[in-house]
């Protein structure tokens, strides 16, 4: 074959130049780390890339997310813990009252620490986050929820309840309304209360009382009353006698699947309702307790009327503590969630670097042999170039 | 008897020749296009006599280069295809690096802006947080924009060198025809002999007009070789020529077409003919990549604006407000002909995000149809409705009202390339950003039953009753009655609407239980719509539901990315046949400067020996002369 001198230059400086750019680009694949150095060198893996660093990005704010879902919700924690504990004290000065050991004087003084609670307990229900928004007003962060009105406390928030989303698929909440916390506590037992008639004369007191069978429907108010100490009579809502037994002190009253107990001596006329459980805020709880409380009973049966206010007061502290516990453990499973859920992104975003690492990151052992072997063949085509264009037939021509 | 001194003389005078082109050619080792030339010689025939017959010397017939025209028509083709891949992989390159930057650019601006939302979404009546959406909102514009006007750079770029190439063919095109002219007189002259460096130049200037334009050859037996351009429109006919010229763009001024001037002062658009070249490469370059790259990122801008702007106009801001339009973006671009007749109107707005595609389309009117044909492929897009404002025309996520086209006109619509430049920011107070919705529900404290009211979601944000209160009251077990009136019928979990509200209520409600649908007042803690913004993020709101905004952006870096590796490999692989091509021709027509020495020696070598025979001719002519004496 024959070979034109002027192409025999030129095809070896296009080789030198060739072998120029790719020694430059392995170079600078070794400077910059990464394997590709614009979107054409790998379309796919750059594609990939991207939608990582995007996922990447997501996850880290998820993350953030979480972060302030943590924190609101252990400050809810904190409030609601404080809070469980102050109505738990509220019960033991409850039991404490009905002693019939204390006077006038330890009443007054069981009274203002009630009056002190429910000081401390607005302040709890008013809490608020580290930005000055509180805790238990629903969507109206800026709204105080509780105010004192002549009604009473009343909730000024809403029932609305902020969601965080603290990753791809999962949101949760970061509070609980405090209407749902506070103010819709059961009274009684939760199905229903029982009263005593502020007319009675008799030393009867009405427990909190049971339900025996769930199936049976409520047809209250029933009313239990006493033609005679020893017998009770009870009719239903409709006013209809359903039943008529003999009172024993001890033992319970039972009619239409509920069971309730009367202690002491009730006296003829006497009566006892049993109503429908309604809702009552801890608030209206406490401030109850304390006015009963603050008017000493002069007589066994104003006695009887105390114990039996302080015994509905016992019932609705234990339905706040139940609300308070069952509050709390919602809480603790969205913490435990989200705990979980911070773990798992962290997991996340350690398999994404990884998969990141391994499209675009360069693997720098074959680059730096590659680089070598580069290197290697430039300066043989140096030599070689030089060596070759030196062999002339005019050289010999003297 | 031959003339030995004539015979001598006639090998000093061939082998001096041969000399002659021997220097010519090592003279000639490093020019362009040249091609070797050798020295024709043939032996002078006997001058008839009795006796024997003797030939009388030699003689130089012609020079004649060494060349291959089959060679040389392989080299051209392969210019052609090397011209296009270089332009249009210079220009790919560049639009390849401005999108691919992981760490700048608009991939990773939506997902910090994405990012600001969640933070305000965490703590909706933080300023701070709002602010800093805010700022990242706007730096996303600045790249939407500030990546839209690289593009824009690139296109008056393409126009740039669009005019440039049509000069160079011009200028290319008035040297090959001079040349012809040459040629066919210097033929005409001396039949017998080649106007080799004339042939040499032409053939050089017809490579270099391959390089900027696929063309086809017919060489005439006057020697002139006719050129052919595009749909076989002649560019160069013997010594005579066509030009190429450059115009407006018949819909859009800012675009340059290319049309062909031939006789008679008549211009005809050849654009979508040429292929091929330099500048085949660079219509192509903007048919193919540049179009497409432009209106994919006006898809994610018009994307972004209509999606952020309604929920905006759902949702309530800090200050109890409506919220009002987030960005704004121009709409569909629409070009009328330059040469339209009618008086015609044409209104594009886009109505479903879903079926938006990333074509421009132009819009015919025969006369008595409306016609709507993709540019990209060139077919009809098939339109419902009619047209008018009432019952529009609608194709691929388009409303089109039309009125007014004369037969004939023509009308270019390019529903998304505008939207990218034009993204800009309407929202300035942060406190305008609205991450609630303006509505609540709420469920009565004094609900008996196991009833559960869902927070809501607003799917009319236009209703004007949306913040009055409705109570609705389970009437029965399995009805509710709205504001005391009506009895509907109650199923769990089915979604209830109300005055562009919609909730769900599940559970086994008691009769008489109550709940609530109100104005959310003062629920500046509410980040319902600020989530649901958040969410836009991996949503899908393009290509049927299929594409969200982020995975868009990814797609075109992909296929920017993809198609220039596929132009690249094309580049090399033509820049390889091209080098296989010129290797060939230079081995059949370059200079070897070790074969010119040896025929250097040889023809010096030759001469000597001629000269020789002059002087073995004088010897005998003296031996002759002395005899007598």
């Amino acid at each position: 074959m024959r070979i034109s001198t002027a192409w025999a230059f030129n095809t070896n400086s296009q080789q030198l130049i060739s072998l120029q750019a790719q020694l430059n680009e392995t170079n600078q694949q070794i400077a910059s780390g990464r394997k590709f150095l614009s979107a054409a060198d790998d379309p796919v893996a750059v594609a990939r890339v991207h939608e990582i660093n995007a996922a990447l990005g997501r996850n880290d704010q998820y993350q953030r997310n979480a972060d302030f879902a943590l924190n609101r919700l252990s400050l809810e924690e904190q409030a609601l813990k404080d809070t469980g504990e102050l109505l738990q004290r509220a019960r033991e000065l409850g039991v404490q009252s009905l002693s019939d050991a204390l006077s006038p004087g330890d009443r007054a003084m069981i009274a203002s620490e009630i009056r002190d609670s429910l000081e401390h307990l607005m302040q709890l229900a008013n809490s608020r986050d580290g930005d000055g928004n509180y805790l238990f007003s629903g969507y109206s962060v800026e709204t105080q929820p509780f105010t004192r009105t002549a009604a009473g406390v009343t909730y000024q928030g809403d029932q609305g309840q902020r969601l965080l989303q603290i990753s791809e698929t999962r949101q949760i909440a970061d509070g609980d309304p405090g209407s749902l916390v506070f103010e819709q506590v059961p009274t009684g037992n939760g199905t229903f209360v029982t009263n005593a008639d502020l007319a009675n004369v008799g030393t009867g007191v009405i427990g909190e009382g049971s339900v025996l069978d769930p199936a049976v429907p409520f047809d209250g108010p029933y009313d239990i009353s006493f033609p005679t100490p020893d017998t009770a009579e009870v009719r239903n809502g409709s006013g209809v006698l359903i039943a008529t037994t003999p009172f024993t002190e001890g033992t319970s009253i039972q009619f239409d699947g509920l069971a309730v107990e009367i202690d002491g001596a009730p006296a003829a006329g006497d009566s006892f309702q049993v109503t429908a459980s309604s809702t009552q805020d801890i608030f209206t709880t406490l401030e109850l307790f304390a006015q009963a409380l603050e008017s000493p009973p002069a007589d066994p049966a104003a006695r009887a009327q105390f114990n039996n206010a302080v015994n509905n007061t016992l019932a609705d502290v234990d339905q706040g503590i139940d609300t308070i516990l069952r509050t709390r453990a919602k809480v603790g499973s969205r913490l435990t969630a989200i705990e979980q859920q911070i773990d798992s992104n962290e997991n996340f975003s350690l398999v994404l670097n990884e998969n990141l690492s391994s499209l675009q990151d360069v693997d720098l052992t074959e680059a730096v042999t590659r680089l070598t072997l580069q290197a290697t063949s430039l300066e043989a085509a140096q030599a070689s170039f030089t060596r070759i264009q030196g062999l002339s037939l005019f050289n010999y021509l003297r | 008897m031959p003339d030995l001194l004539s015979t001598g003389v006639s090998g000093l005078l061939a082998f001096r020749a041969a000399l002659d082109a021997t220097g010519h050619n090592i003279a000639n080792v490093n020019t362009p296009g040249y091609s070797r030339q050798s020295v024709n010689i043939s032996s002078r025939l006997p001058v008839a006599t009795d006796g024997p017959l003797i030939g009388s010397g030699v003689q130089v017939d012609n020079v004649q280069r060494t060349f291959n025209e089959f060679l040389a028509g392989e080299v051209r083709l392969s210019m052609s295809s090397f011209g296009r891949m270089n332009s249009f992989a210079a220009l790919a390159n560049r639009v390849d690096s401005l999108v691919a930057d992981t760490t700048s650019g608009v991939g990773p601006g939506l997902q910090d802006m994405f990012d600001s939302i969640q933070a305000v979404a965490d703590d909706p009546a933080s300023l701070p947080a709002r602010d800093a959406l805010l700022g990242s909102a706007e730096a996303l514009t600045e790249r939407f924009r500030g990546l839209s006007s690289s593009y824009d750079q690139l296109e008056s770029e393409v126009n740039d060198r669009v005019r440039d190439s049509v000069s160079t063919i011009n200028g290319i095109a008035t040297a090959i025809a001079d040349l012809n002219g040459r040629i066919a007189l210097a033929r005409g002259v001396n039949a017998n002999q080649e106007p080799n460096e004339l042939l040499d130049q032409r053939e050089l200037l017809i490579q270099e007009l391959s390089g900027m334009i696929a063309l086809t050859t017919n060489e005439q037996t006057d020697g002139s070789i006719n050129i052919f351009i595009g749909n076989g429109q002649t560019l160069v006919i013997g010594s005579q020529n066509a030009e190429l010229g450059t115009v407006p763009n018949q819909f859009d001024p800012t675009s340059l077409d290319v049309v062909y001037q031939g006789g008679g002062g008549t211009d005809s658009p050849i654009t979508t003919s040429l292929v091929g070249g330099a500048l085949g490469g660079l219509l192509d370059f903007r048919r193919e990549m540049l179009d497409p790259a432009r209106n994919e990122l006006g898809r994610i801008a018009t994307a972004m604006s209509l999606t952020f702007n309604e929920l905006q106009a759902g949702g309530m801001d800090l200050n109890g407000l409506p919220g009002t339009d987030m960005f704004s973006v121009e709409g569909p671009r629409i070009l009328g002909s330059s040469q339209n007749t009618g008086a015609g109107v044409v209104d594009v707005t886009i109505s479903d995000l879903n079926d938006l595609t990333l074509s421009d389309y132009t819009l015919l009117y025969d006369g008595a149809n409306h016609i709507l044909v993709d540019s990209q492929s060139g077919q009809a897009v098939p339109m419902g409705g009619s047209g008018t404002a009432l019952d529009p025309y609608t194709a691929d996520g388009l409303e089109i009202v039309v009125s007014g086209m004369a037969a004939g006109d023509q009308f270019r619509i390019e529903p998304t390339v505008a939207a990218a430049s034009s993204l800009a920011m309407t929202l300035e107070d942060p406190s305008e950003f609205a991450a609630a919705l303006p509505i609540r529900t709420e469920a009565d404290g004094a609900n008996t039953g196991s009833g559960i009211i869902s927070a809501g979601t607003v799917v009319d944000g236009s209703d004007p009753n949306l913040q009055t209160t409705s109570v609705i009251e389970f009437t029965g077990p399995n009805t509710y009655s709205i504001n005391g009136a009506g009895a509907f019928a109650y199923t769990d979990g089915d979604p209830i609407t109300i005055n562009g509200a919609e909730f769900t209520i599940s559970g086994t409600p008691d009769v008489g239980d109550t709940f609530t649908l109100e104005a959310n007042t003062g629920g500046f803690g509410d980040n319902r719509n600020a989530l649901a913004m958040g969410e836009l993020s991996v949503a899908g709101v393009l290509d049927g539901g299929r594409t969200g905004m982020q995975d868009a952006y990814g797609q075109l870096v992909a296929r920017v990315g993809s198609s220039t590796r596929q132009i690249n490999a094309g580049l090399e692989a033509s820049s390889m046949l091209l080098n296989n091509a010129q290797e060939l021709q230079a081995g059949t027509s370059g200079v070897n400067l070790d074969e010119e020495a040896a025929r250097m020696i040889q023809y010096q070598q030759s001469y000597q020996a001629a000269a020789q025979i002059i002087n073995v001719a004088d010897t005998l002519f003296q031996t002759l002369i002395s005899s007598f004496r």
